[in-house]
């Protein structure tokens, strides 16, 4: 279902996007958290040493003060809890800071409440010093007898590291998605030019080769619309020579037929009854009658592929019926005849006459040829768009139904038959616009065969 | 019948000038416009089949001028040209029918014998004058009811009578539906026609108008 989203162009760059975008955050935020861990160390050492600055004088005093024989090795704190250099720094934040004040010899006179007995780690050397538990600072009294040291577990130094990269981070989880959503919008925005572009070129084939109109592209797509309609145009110039090519061919192969045909009828007429030549010469007048009537499918074959059916001028298209049918019945190919019958308005279509002659030509000659010869062929011509024809024939199965229409499809052996007909007709007639179907047998009969062309329909108010 | 064929192409006119002549037919046989300009001068002729792509022009022009003219010669176009447009115009210059190539000789002789009923006013193809009886269409003749055999020349002169029962036709017009240009014609050919008919299908049937020409009685 996605397969084709994921290889859209709009997904790529939505991924290509939100990916660097998330890693240029990272990037961002590793750094920010660097340098947040420099200035918070900075921040707390600055703060140790505040503390022992500000504490010493009182300690040294409370301890010059006390009792010789008092007992009081440390300050009562506001919690009971003590802390120890295992703490992690889960304990209450007033309490992250604890000290011991230490004599030269390193033993423990006074201490916080929430520090051990036992001496800290760090030596009695002024400055800070650093264990894997706590970072420490000492700083001794004017004369040196005296310590005070102060600690401050690492854990705690690190939770607001971690905190500040994260408050950094977080917000990155909810930039994705309404990032995704902004850019699906804005591509799509942007991409609607290429859309268009798109179907422009879906709607070339065969029977469209125009320009695509370039004048509303963006910059981009215009050079890309400038190199379609060269590669169009040569295509058009190419589909052209060889439709002209197949044109000029079956129009020039007319008279050479012409001439052959006639001088073989001339040679049958000649020759005696008897003559051992005459059956030979019939032959070739036969072949010769195939031939003719192939060149003719041919010919209109590639009319309908050079795009004939299409026209916006509307056309009056019943005389074309009546020459055809004239012309069918003056030319005595077949015994079974043909009745029009008109209903309603005049037949009226924005086609071209020629494609619009060629398929009912076809029709006609479908039915003629196929139909039953004791019955005459029924034209019903239902303005203004409607053409139906009709012929006498047992019901065709559908799986002949369902072929008719390709090339070279023939139904039954006649000789007058090419299997062209009925596909020059849905060429033509969808390039028109229009519509044909066909149904075996005739609606409301057992039998029959009835083809229906619905011409494509003349824009309100046309006249011609 | 006196026809004027005018095809560039040799082959077909060839065989259709033959055709045309074993069917009983007078038929000259010109290759461009400028010779069948030429033909009609100096010849009436019944019909005309005019092709279109001529070496020295277009056959249509050629028909609408001699429309223009008031010329009503009867005319039917040859070509390869199918579409409905170019026999519209073909049509619509004058031309009577539009024969579109290749065509059977068969259809082209019912096309043609068509054409010239139409002509004469008399479209029917069969004519009854008492008990003669005359198929155009099918070139058959009977007389009480049995057939008759007739020649191709035999037939042409009876054509030409048939096409204008009760009509004066003169021995010129009669000796011009018989014979093509460049044919040797004797003085008294249309007298022996007229005679050889007479004995086939009744003495009476043609009357002889002296020093004007023939009639069949209609």
């Amino acid at each position: 279902m996605f397969g084709g989203f994921f290889k859209s162009l709009t997904a790529g760059i939505m991924i290509r996007v939100v990916v660097w975008v998330c890693l240029c955050w990272a990037i961002a935020a590793a750094l920010a958290a660097y340098v947040i861990h420099d200035e918070l160390t900075e921040s707390f050492d600055s703060g140790l040493r505040e503390t022992v600055q500000g504490n010493l004088p009182l300690a040294v005093e409370f301890l010059m003060d006390r009792p010789a024989n008092s007992k009081v090795t440390h300050i009562p704190a506001r919690t009971a809890r003590p802390a120890s250099p295992d703490d992690n720094g889960d304990a209450d934040p007033e309490e992250y800071i604890i000290y011991q004040i230490r004599d030269a010899s390193g033993r423990v006179l006074l201490r916080s409440d929430n520090a051990l007995e036992t001496p800290f780690a760090a030596p009695l050397i002024a400055g800070f010093w650093q264990d894997d538990t706590f970072r420490y600072y000492s700083e001794p009294t004017v004369g040196g007898s005296l310590y005070m040291q102060v600690a401050e577990p690492l854990a705690h130094r690190r939770e607001a590291t971690f905190e500040s990269a994260m408050a950094i981070l977080l917000p990155l989880f909810v930039l994705v998605p309404v990032l995704l959503v902004a850019i699906w919008f804005s591509v799509r925005g942007g991409m609607r030019p290429v859309y268009r572009f798109r179907q422009d070129l879906d709607r070339r084939g065969a029977g469209n080769m125009e320009a695509i109109a370039i004048d509303d592209l963006p910059g981009e797509l215009a050079a890309m619309g400038q190199d379609v309609n060269l590669l169009l145009d040569r295509l058009r110039a190419a589909m052209n020579a060889e439709r002209a090519f197949a044109s000029n061919s079956a129009h020039e192969l007319r008279t050479p037929i012409a001439s052959m045909l006639a001088q073989t009828q001339q040679l049958l007429t000649e020759l005696p009854s008897q003559s051992p030549h005459r059956d030979r010469a019939m032959l070739i007048e036969k072949s010769l009658g195939r031939l003719r009537r192939l060149s003719e499918k041919l010919l209109q074959w590639s009319r309908a592929e050079s795009g004939l059916g299409k026209t916006h001028e509307v056309q009056e298209l019943d005389p074309i019926i009546d020459m055809l049918i004239e012309d069918i019945h003056r030319s005595g190919r077949f015994d079974n005849t043909i009745l029009l019958h008109r209903h309603g308005l005049p037949l009226r279509a924005p086609m071209d006459p020629d494609a619009f002659g060629i398929c009912v030509g076809n029709l006609l000659e479908n039915a003629l040829v196929h139909g039953d010869r004791r019955v005459p062929v029924q034209v019903r011509v239902e303005g203004p768009d409607r053409l139906i024809v009709e012929n006498a024939c047992e019901k065709l199965p559908a799986h002949i139904l369902s072929k008719l229409t390709r090339r070279f499809a023939r139904h039954g052996n006649s000789p007058e038959s090419s299997g062209l007909g009925l596909s020059i007709v849905v060429v033509l007639i969808e390039q028109a616009g229009g519509t044909f179907s066909y149904v075996s047998p005739i609606p409301g009969q057992d039998t029959g065969f009835q083809a229906v062309l619905t011409l494509p329909q003349a824009p309100t108010g046309a006249n011609d | 019948m006196r026809l004027l064929l005018i095809e560039d192409e040799q082959t077909l006119g060839s065989a259709l000038r033959d055709h045309l002549v074993s069917e009983g037919y007078a038929a000259d046989w010109v290759e461009n416009l400028a010779d069948g300009e030429l033909a009609m001068k100096s010849t009436r002729y019944d019909v005309i089949l005019l092709d279109i792509n001529l070496p020295d022009g277009n056959g249509v022009a050629m028909l609408r001028a001699l429309r223009q003219r008031g010329d009503a010669t009867p005319c039917i176009i040859l070509t390869a040209q199918d579409k409905i447009s170019d026999r519209i115009a073909g049509l619509n210059a004058g031309a009577d029918d539009y024969l579109v190539k290749p065509f059977d000789l068969g259809e082209m002789i019912a096309r043609l014998a068509a054409v010239a009923r139409r002509y004469t006013g008399n479209p029917n193809p069969l004519l009854q004058i008492g008990d003669v009886e005359i198929d155009l269409a099918r070139k058959l003749v009977f007389v009480a009811g049995r057939p008759v055999e007739l020649t191709g020349r035999e037939w042409a002169l009876l054509d030409q009578f048939a096409h204008k029962p009760g009509a004066t036709l003169s021995k010129r017009q009669l000796e011009d539906s018989l014979y093509e240009f460049g044919a040797e014609i004797e003085s008294n050919t249309v007298e022996v026609y007229v005679s050889r008919l007479r004995k086939k299908i009744g003495s009476d049937l043609i009357r002889t108008l002296r020093g004007v020409g023939y009639r069949l009685e209609g």
